[in-house]
């Protein structure tokens, strides 16, 4: 066999070895070791939703554990996203009619800041509780790729189904009547989804928590003494992000915490200075 | 190392960076140059090109409604290089489901122009141009949060004596430099 038959043959076991993998890790391991024991360890169908406190727009905390025995909508929206917006009227006009019946909507906007929320709060006479969205909620609830993304939460706390983008407020209406059915003391087992529903991953609450610092946001400092961490923030203050933010890395950290490109670059350097 | 192995290692290191992106990149971009040098003084224009992929939008620069995030470029402040006002496409009207009336959107290929002036006091060197593409796209269901593209590319300045060579004739035409 020549040289080049070689380097051929190589690249495309490569290519088969790498596919294999990606599709081992996406349909078997990460599933299981996401997810599953998550779901298994509480028993039952669907996960429980992970519990958070926020504060809403008026001031007042929003802690899920207080809407136990409620059916939740709860809506991950931006006042920047016009399928988001489309979906708040019919959002107002369920909780206006099922209220009574245990209804509660939740609302989390993910803008920059609540000026604009606030305008759209007022402007679209919106009747539940708005909160303005922090990192470690989008991450417990699995991250964010797209808006909006709305969870139905049984009376039991579980989650039922998770929409990604703009649903039919009927969708909504239909499931959550379903929900109202349950007690809250068993799972709806019956429970079938209206619409297509997308798969409920959710993050690591205690990965989250130590990612979740001041010091370095989105970055598990956690293993780092308090001379090893100035050191450490030295360091990315010194490296420049390349995600086109003309900031340093620990300066995108802080401004930008969604930004992959410098949470990437503060973990590679985490990595190397643990070594050191 | 074996070409074969070698190939498996960029092959999974390319694997390995494409999953670990939570949203998708929808945009590509990248900055060219009309010259691959120019002379201090001088100006050269510069084009963004960028591409969409299918079944998303991004918005138009000056979009339709106050609440869309514009399509923008911004570069870096340099001493040697200065980027003029960038020229926008105009976008295409087009209707989605989430909206009662058709906003102005970018979606596929597209190109953006600036002209970068070379300063007087340059030195003869190789010089780095940086700045990003900053959008919002969506589809017609979902949106995905704002997102930027970096923009780079390598400025030569030469000295007077030395001919200036233009570059990628196919974004800019005969009229490369001035």
């Amino acid at each position: 066999m020549t040289k080049q038959a070689k380097v051929a043959v190589g690249a495309a076991a490569a290519i088969v070895l790498v596919a294999g993998l990606y599709l081992a890790n996406r349909y078997w391991i990460a599933p299981v070791t996401l997810q599953a024991p998550r779901v298994l360890a509480q028993g039952g169908d669907h996960p429980l939703a992970p519990t958070f406190t926020l504060t809403d727009l008026n001031g007042n905390k929003i802690s899920l554990a207080d809407y136990k025995g409620k059916v939740v909508i709860l809506d991950f929206w931006a006042t920047w996203c016009g399928p988001c917006r489309i979906e708040i009227p019919g959002f107002v006009d369920l909780q206006e009619r099922y209220r009574k019946d245990g209804l509660a909507v939740i609302g989390v906007a993910v803008d920059d800041g609540p000026d604009a929320v606030r305008q759209f709060y007022k402007e679209f006479k919106m009747n539940y509780p708005v909160a303005m969205g922090t990192d470690t909620v989008t991450a417990l609830y699995g991250g964010l790729p797209g808006l909006p993304t709305t969870f139905l939460i049984g009376r039991d706390g579980r989650i039922y189904a998770k929409h990604s983008g703009a649903v039919d407020p009927e969708v909504f209406e239909e499931e959550v009547k379903e929900l109202l059915s349950g007690s809250g003391n068993n799972e709806v087992a019956s429970f079938k989804p209206v619409a297509r529903t997308d798969k409920v991953t959710l993050g690591d609450p205690e990965k989250i928590a130590k990612e979740d610092n001041p010091e370095v946001p989105g970055i598990d400092i956690s293993g780092l003494t308090p001379a090893r961490l100035a050191a450490y923030k030295k360091q990315i203050s010194s490296e420049k992000c390349d995600c086109g933010c003309n900031m340093n890395v620990l300066e995108c950290r802080h401004e930008h915490h969604s930004c992959e490109v410098s949470k990437k670059l503060a973990n590679e350097a985490l990595k190397s200075f643990a070594k050191s | 190392m074996n070409p074969a192995l070698t190939t498996l290692v960029i092959v999974m290191a390319g694997a390995a960076a494409a999953t670990s992106q939570n949203a998708p990149q929808v945009v590509k971009a990248h900055l060219v140059l009309a010259a691959h040098t120019v002379h201090q003084g001088s100006r050269v224009k510069a084009a963004i090109e960028a591409e969409v992929a299918p079944g998303y939008h991004i918005n138009d620069h000056h979009p339709t409604l106050d609440y869309l995030i514009p399509t923008q470029v911004l570069f870096e402040p340099s001493q040697e290089i200065e980027a003029g006002e960038v020229s926008y496409p105009k976008g295409k009207l087009q209707r989605f489901g989430f909206l009662d009336r058709p906003i102005s959107v970018y979606e596929g290929k597209l190109v953006l122009t600036t002209t970068l002036s070379i300063s007087k006091a340059a030195r003869p060197g190789q010089y780095m141009l940086k700045g990003k593409l900053s959008y919002q796209a969506c589809n017609d269901r979902a949106c995905l949060p704002p997102a930027s593209v970096p923009l780079s590319a390598e400025v030569t300045v030469v000295g007077a004596r030395s001919a200036v060579r233009p570059a990628n004739g196919g974004a800019f035409g005969s009229s490369a430099s001035r």
